[in-house]
Parts: C-alpha cells; sequence; structure tokens
C-alpha cells in the first residue's frame, strides 16, 4: 500500500497554476485544484483560523465563489465553521433535505451558488485546530468510500502544507513537506513544552518542530529527548547549543 | 467450556453494556474494553488497534499504557498479529512468542523482551470491513481454550459496536468519520498525558490515571477532560496529584 498523503503532496507540487496565484497559499490553491478532481468536487476551500474565531477562507480552487464563503465568515454559520468547531467532519450530501434551522444564513447563499452538498473536514492534530477543508458538488450525492478516504488524506496533506508554509519558522527554508508522523511521543512532548514554556499547544507543536528543524533533527528525536528530560526547548541546547529562540518564564511544576 | 470464571464474564458484560448510554466517551470505553478483556485473561496485557483512512493500525488504547511501547513498534515493523489479523480478518491464537518459526522475527523477540510468552488477536470487524484488531499478550505459556477465544472476539465484537454506537451509523461515510474522530480524540489524550505529566512531575503513563480519575470523580467524558487540560491548563490545577 502506497502513502497516499505522500503522493497527494508530490501531486500538489507539479499542479500548474496561473501566476497570479498568491505565492504564500500558492500550495493550498494548487491543493484545493488536486482535490476537485480527488473528491469529485466543482470545487474545493482551506480555511485557516489564525487566532481564535471563526475560519477564514485562505485559498480555494476555480469555482468557488468569494462571497459565499465571505458570507459564512459574516454569519459565522457554515459547514467549514461547524466542523472546525466539533473537530468533526460535517458531511451534507444534499443540502435540500437540511435542517433549515441549521446554517439559515449559509444554505440560501450556497445554492443561489449552485451547491447542492458540501463536506468539510477539519484540519486539525489532536487539540490543536487549525481551520477546515472544504469540498462543494453542484449535483446532490454523498461520497464514495473512495471519495471520503481521499478527503481524509487531502485533509492531512493541507495540515502539513498549513505547517510547513502557513506557519513558517522563523528563517527556515521550507523543506519538502513530509506526511505527519503519528508518534506518542510527539504529542506527549507537545504537552510537555506547553507547560514548559507556558504558550499555548499550538505554538509548542510550532516551537517542536521549529527545533527540530533549525537543529536538522528528526521531530520524533526531538520529541523522545523532551520526553526523556533530556531537553527543554527554553534553555539553550546541551548538545548542539545551535538553537537560539527566545527564553521564555518556565512554566509547568 | 470457557475458563474464564462465569459470574465475572456476566459482571464485565453488564459493565461494558452499561457504559453505552447516551454521550459516552470512546476512548475510556474502548479502554475500558482492553482493561476487561486483560482481566479475563489471566496475566496478560491487552491494546486495541484502529485502522486510519490510510489503512494503517494506530493505537487506540491498552490496559496498561505501557503496552503500547509494544503495539507501535508492531506497526513500525510492519509485522506482528495485530497486522495479520488486520489484513487478514481472521483470528491470531495461541501463537507462541518463543516459536523458532514465528512469523514475525522482529516482533517476537521484543515482545519476549518485554515479559510475554504467548500472543493473540481477533479482528474487530464491521460486517465485511475490518477496521481494527484486539491483541492479547499472555504472560503465562498457558493457551486459550475455543471458548476463551471466542470470549475474547466478543469483546472485540462490542468494542465495534460501541465506535459504531456513539453516532448512530447509517451510511458507510459515517463508519470513516466515527474512526477518524476517534483517532483524533486519542491524539488529545495523547497530548494531555504530555501536558499533565510535566503539570505533576509524573510519567506520561501515570499521567493517564490521572485523567481518567478525574472524568470519573467530575463525572466528565474523559475526551473532554483531556481537551480542557490542553487548551486551558490553568482551568484544571487542581486535578490531584496520585
Amino acid at each position: 500500500m502506497g502513502n497516499p498523503v505522500a503522493d497527494i503532496l508530490r501531486e500538489v507540487r507539479s499542479e500548474e497554476l496561473p501566476s497570479d496565484a498568491d505565492p504564500s497559499t500558492r500550495s493550498l490553491r494548487r491543493l484545493c485544484q488536486v482535490a476537485t478532481r480527488l473528491v469529485g468536487a466543482q470545487g474545493v476551500a482551506v480555511n485557516v483560523v489564525a487566532t481564535d474565531g471563526a475560519p477564514q477562507l485562505v485559498a480555494a480552487s476555480d469555482g468557488v465563489e468569494r462571497p459565499l464563503d465571505g458570507l459564512q465568515q459574516i454569519t459565522g454559520d457554515g459547514p467549514g465553521s461547524e466542523a472546525f468547531g466539533t473537530s468533526r467532519p460535517v458531511l451534507v450530501p444534499d443540502l435540500d433535505e437540511l435542517d433549515p434551522a441549521r446554517w439559515p444564513g449559509y444554505v440560501a447563499a450556497a445554492r443561489a451558488n449552485g451547491i447542492h452538498a458540501v463536506f468539510a473536514i477539519p484540519l486539525q492534530v489532536g487539540a490543536v485546530r487549525l481551520g477546515s477543508l472544504e469540498l462543494y458538488r453542484s449535483a446532490a450525492g454523498g461520497l464514495s468510500a473512495d471519495e471520503l478516504t481521499n478527503a481524509f488524506s487531502l485533509a492531512d496533506a493541507a495540515v502539513t502544507l498549513l505547517l510547513d508554509e502557513h506557519f513558517p519558522v522563523e528563517g527556515a527554508v521550507t523543506g519538502p513537506p513530509a506526511s505527519l508522523p503519528y508518534r506518542a511521543e510527539i504529542f506527549h512532548a507537545q504537552g510537555m513544552v506547553m507547560m514548559q514554556l507556558g504558550v499555548s499547544l499550538h505554538e509548542a507543536m510550532l516551537r517542536l518542530r521549529a527545533h527540530a528543524f533549525v537543529n536538522d533533527a528528526d521531530l520524533a528525536d526531538v520529541a523522545r529527548q523532551v520526553v526523556n528530560h533530556q531537553l527543554r526547548l527554553d534553555r539553550p541546547d546541551d548538545e548542539g547549543g545551535s538553537y537560539d529562540g527566545p527564553v521564555k518564564r518556565e512554566g509547568g511544576r | 467450556m470457557t475458563t474464564f470464571p462465569v459470574e465475572r464474564l456476566a459482571g464485565v458484560f453488564v459493565e461494558v453494556a452499561d457504559t453505552l448510554v447516551a454521550d459516552f466517551d470512546v476512548v475510556d470505553f474502548l479502554h475500558l474494553i482492553t482493561a476487561r478483556a486483560a482481566e479475563l485473561v489471566p496475566d496478560s496485557a491487552v491494546g486495541l488497534m484502529l485502522a486510519d483512512h490510510q489503512g494503517r493500525l494506530r493505537f487506540m488504547g491498552a490496559s496498561t499504557e505501557a503496552t503500547r511501547l509494544l503495539e507501535l513498534f508492531q506497526v513500525q515493523n510492519d509485522q506482528g498479529p495485530c497486522l495479520d489479523c488486520y489484513r487478514t480478518g481472521v483470528g491470531v491464537v495461541n501463537a507462541d512468542l518463543h516459536d523458532d518459526d514465528t512469523p514475525w522475527p522482529q516482533f517476537a523477540p521484543r515482545a519476549v523482551e518485554a515479559g510475554f510468552r504467548s500472543v493473540h488477536a481477533v479482528p474487530l470487524k464491521l460486517r465485511s470491513e475490518v477496521i481494527g484488531a484486539l491483541n492479547v499478550f499472555g504472560r503465562q505459556p498457558t493457551r486459550l481454550e475455543p471458548a476463551d477465544a471466542h470470549i475474547v472476539q466478543a469483546l472485540a465484537d462490542v468494542a465495534t459496536i460501541g465506535l459504531m454506537q456513539e453516532r448512530a451509523i447509517r451510511r458507510s461515510e459515517v463508519l470513516a468519520e466515527q474512526l477518524q474522530t476517534a483517532l483524533n480524540s486519542r491524539i488529545v489524550v495523547e497530548q494531555a498525558k504530555g501536558a499533565l505529566a510535566q503539570m505533576h512531575g509524573v510519567s506520561v503513563d501515570d499521567a493517564f490515571d490521572l485523567l481518567r480519575s478525574h472524568a470519573r470523580s467530575t463525572g466528565t467524558r474523559l475526551s473532554d477532560v483531556a481537551r480542557r487540560v490542553v487548551t486551558d491548563p490553568d482551568g484544571v490545577r487542581g486535578l490531584s496529584r496520585p
């Protein structure tokens, strides 16, 4: 079995885009284009939450009308916001069958834009919530098993791109995105660094990635050192000494 | 006949069924299944893995959190009874880890090193689809009788039912959705374990017990406690030390 997320990231990098695309979100825009094929959607959008608040549209495929997402931002309701808020996928194969009270403002706007089915996948790493991936269809109908699997892989790929590019690490050159590793130590280290530095879990995750990048180390190795109390990110690294990020107050204990 | 104590058996299934109330927590529920399975099989440790959308097995719960090291090892090396069971949908019963002809030459020595003699795995199956596997590691060379293996399979079936019941499953897409959500909930628990370990100066394994006892004593879902720990740590400073 191959690695679908790596395959998607490879395809994203080879996708052609018009030269006027915003460089900061070019990869995500490409991902949206690739996504339209992989899930059989007429439009795909990525919403990102910069700080706490409603997701904002940062990238979309051709065929996504910005006014629709503008409306979602104003009304605060819609599938993307709901997927983000509940940390669960939101699958609406037929907007006509939706309880009109669920997203009163959104449904009318979606219909006016010719959308009849919508699916939103949360972009998250445990409790770190980054945004949502939205898929729009012009005809009612559910995602097939393969399309749903692709949607989840696309969401993983979007998380990888977001972490590597949308939240750039100072001084870091974007390396080839790797698909997210699933290692318990990495999640343990995120929680520990959060308490050590007195920062949010989100920032702790970015700090760990930054440390691994700056020291050219494997993220899982860095995490293991943190968990084994061999490394604290708020102190100069005993071994390499090359991490000179901001020293914050000692949190925790 | 099963060698498991019959009264205890009835108690386990009543307790498990009793947990399947509205708004139960899937991470806590699957932990309960592994803990009870480990009580029934003498001198054993039990782990449960679920497949993600890429068909990779991911750790979901264990009777003792330390078992996870072994589970993860299994996945990383692309071999082991859980993987075989997941791929074939057929249970692995009474596999001798000391067997020279073990089908898992990398996995078996590690399991032996961890103090285990035998291993069993049963699939989590929904209709024809295999969604994960339950793994039993025995510290003694005693064998599971066929009736015992059926009971372990029944516990795996209840685990599947629980996964499906957290939200009523009408379509296959909801199954995938449920699995994704359960796996993400497990990540939240791992993140909270790290935060609590740092907060209280305990191991991450002990941090899991802290989470669970706090969830129990406050009548809160385990996943909700975990999420609060990592989003508002100041709000749970009172989470008591062991």
